[in-house]
């Protein structure tokens, strides 16, 4: 408990992006090691990896610590801040307490690690584990995935039941003793799936979006349920306030896996972008707009991107009868200003930016290329070393200024699209310019990483509560 | 009723007020929200509404009471009562989702006469009883029930809207927000301390 405010929180997404430039960043990357053979290596735990990302430091693009966890084959994935600017709103203030607490869930192994970055940031430490039978029992969940700071607690998505099957849902974390509360849900309606979710908060609206159960993921993708249109393909609406489910908004079972929920970060535009991983038709990815319009929430297709051809011979097994290298929209960032959205081509390895000033018309800006399954294309640091994996988790800067890149998704799905294996990276991109940085390539020998935290907040971090 | 007891009424319900969590900040979000100054006076009289409700009926159940029971009780339960919120909120300062963000003036009226409620907003008044040289006794006498039951409470929030009102109004139009939310203290610490000071108070006297 403090006295005074944390510096990091903000009102608003306009005075967040004054905030000055970030010095370090979080990622955590898992051991695949651990998940596959009887490597001498399979006993070893994830780590979460803090990363020099301030230019004017000595050791400016390289690791500065490597926490390990103390068990193996968690598969950190996604994970958050215990609080943030969410924390001003006013029907629930929490002003004083600090952002100083990673909330890293294990997804395979449903595990959470409550990690304190003080007293030395650089050199984090492991404060509480909170062990998947009391997560389970508690909450009646399990595979814990996203992370949000709630201003009365912290929201956990969570992708299966108990027993490991569906619906997945969405637990309460109590803020100040990282107890898991339960279940978050009073009314679902017909939610099944799971993966991410956000808010409106303003509206007290929260939006959840569909992967898979469990046994639909954790081996891989399964060709026939993704053929049959099975993987999820709605987005869902909820009264944030109630815990009540509103309506489903279907996108119809051609588009298949409706992932990243990234809503305006000012709460008076009511609109928001969904990323959608493949058409099971023709193998495209998309992005969907959902907005209020006559008191009513709709959603609709804004941004189309086709698959490529390519030579069977190039591609895994899993995408030859195909013939073509498919994007795979993986994740999706919004920069706080609500102007420009990065879209992940974890597939074909490229990173777009579209100007989304006019939600309703995104316009190409322009791409980046890095990795891909058939592409592989180098980073300009190492422009003779063919690069595996793509552009996936994806973080803009709080000023919206440079943005962060990684490139794993999830180890069976990893096995499955790269299945030469892949090699851990970590790029920096300047967003304005919209070119990949010359000096920084972050590799992570022997790890793969995915989400990325921005010390002090990020733009898929923090809500706010004022305009 | 002395000038000091209606200054010090009024006083501590601007020191209600002062407090962002306490509605202020709520009323400025509102206003925001729906880009409307008529929002931040809706705000301001739903959550006088609320707080009054709150801090009359604390006051008037002890002041019932002490038709029955000994002043010897009350003084002692009010003690206890005062300790309690003062632990409550050094050691558990949260702030439940009483409400959403999405509110009319009935949610607003709500929203504050839970959140006095659990501030034990309407104990201060009670203290004041004691604090203005004036004993729990005279308070307890029989005549002129409804003036003492209604004259502190409707002070104290006429000092709560005040401070609400102008702050919010000021916040609002002059888009001081961005400057003024970086000197929000702890008011759960302070607010606990002045319970602990007013507990000890009336146990001493």
């Amino acid at each position: 408990m403090n006295w005074t405010i944390d510096p990091t929180f903000y009102p608003s997404a306009r005075l967040a992006m004054n905030a000055p430039p970030e010095k370090l960043a979080y990622v955590v990357a898992f051991n695949p090691k651990a998940l596959s053979s009887d490597h001498p290596d399979k006993k070893r735990g994830d780590v979460l990896a803090v990363i020099d990302v301030d230019p004017d430091s000595k050791s400016y693009a390289q690791i500065l610590s490597l926490l390990e966890m103390p068990y193996s084959g968690d598969e950190l994935h996604h994970y958050g801040w215990n609080a943030c600017s969410s924390a001003l709103c006013p029907n629930a203030p929490h002003p004083h307490l600090e952002r100083r607490y990673l909330i890293v869930p294990g997804l395979r192994s449903s595990r959470i690690y409550i990690i304190d970055t003080k007293p030395d940031p650089s050199f984090p430490s492991i404060s509480k584990i909170i062990e998947p039978e009391t997560l389970m029992k508690r909450t009646g969940y399990s595979r814990p995935h996203t992370v949000h700071c709630g201003p009365d607690g912290i929201y956990i998505s969570a992708l299966g039941n108990n027993e490991g099957e569906g619906p997945g849902g969405i637990f309460i974390m109590d803020h100040f003793s990282f107890e898991p509360l339960g279940m978050w849900e009073i009314d679902r309606g017909p939610q099944y799936y799971a993966y991410d979710f956000w808010w409106h908060i303003n509206q007290d609206i929260l939006l959840s979006s569909e992967w898979g159960t469990p046994p639909m993921i954790e081996n891989g993708v399964v060709g026939s349920l993704l053929m049959d249109g099975q993987y999820g393909h709605s987005l869902h609406v909820w009264d944030l306030r109630k815990r009540k489910h509103l309506k489903a908004l279907d996108l119809g079972n051609e588009y298949q896996m409706a992932l990243e929920v990234r809503p305006a970060h000012d709460p008076r535009r009511l609109y928001g972008f969904l990323g959608v991983v493949i058409s099971r038709k023709d193998l495209s990815a998309s992005v969907w707009l959902w907005f209020k319009e006559k008191n009513d929430w709709q959603i609709q297709k804004v941004i189309e991107i086709p698959a490529l051809k390519a030579n069977p011979e190039a591609l895994p097994p899993l995408l030859q009868p195909f013939g073509m290298v498919p994007p795979l929209v993986t994740d999706i960032d919004l920069s706080l200003d609500d102007k420009y959205l990065y879209v992940s081509c974890w597939g074909t390895g490229e990173l777009h930016k579209y100007d989304v000033s006019d939600p309703f018309h995104p316009v190409f800006e322009g791409c980046i290329k890095i990795g891909g399954i058939v592409s592989r294309t180098p980073h300009p640091k190492m422009p003779q070393k063919p690069l595996l994996g793509g552009p996936q988790m994806v973080e803009i800067s709080r000023d919206g200024k440079r943005i962060y890149l990684t490139n794993s998704l999830y180890w069976a799905w990893d096995e499955q699209f790269y299945p030469a294996g892949i090699e851990g990276w970590l790029v920096k991109i300047k967003a304005e310019s919209f070119e990949l940085e010359k000096d920084f390539f972050v590799e992570f020998p022997g790890f793969r990483p995915h989400q990325v935290r921005l010390q002090g907040g990020d733009s898929s971090t923090d809500s706010f509560c004022f305009p | 009723m002395s000038i000091e007891s209606l200054g010090y009424y009024l006083g501590i319900g601007i020191f209600h007020g002062l407090n962002p969590a306490m509605g202020w900040l709520f009323a400025v979000a509102l206003g925001l929200q729906h880009n409307s100054f008529r929002w931040i006076v809706r705000s301001a009289i739903a959550l006088l509404t609320g707080h009054f409700l709150s801090v009359g009926s604390y006051f008037a159940c002890f002041l019932l009471l002490g038709k029955w029971v000994s002043l010897q009780w009350i003084k002692w339960m009010a003690v206890i009562a005062l300790f309690s919120f003062a632990f409550y909120w050094l050691i558990r300062s949260r702030h439940p989702k009483w409400v959403g963000m999405n509110v009319g003036v009935a949610d607003l009226i709500y929203w504050s006469f839970l959140m006095a409620s659990a501030h034990g907003a309407g104990l201060m008044l009670l203290v004041g009883s004691s604090f203005c040289s004036r004993s729990l006794a005279f308070w307890l006498q029989p005549s002129g029930i409804t003036a003492q039951l209604f004259i502190p409470p409707a002070m104290h929030t006429l000092g709560y809207f005040l401070a609400v009102i102008v702050i919010a109004t000021i916040v609002y139009r002059s888009d001081l927000l961005k400057v003024l939310y970086r000197k929000w203290i702890n008011f759960d610490l302070l607010w606990s301390a002045a319970l602990f000071a007013a507990g000890s108070w009336i146990a001493l006297n």
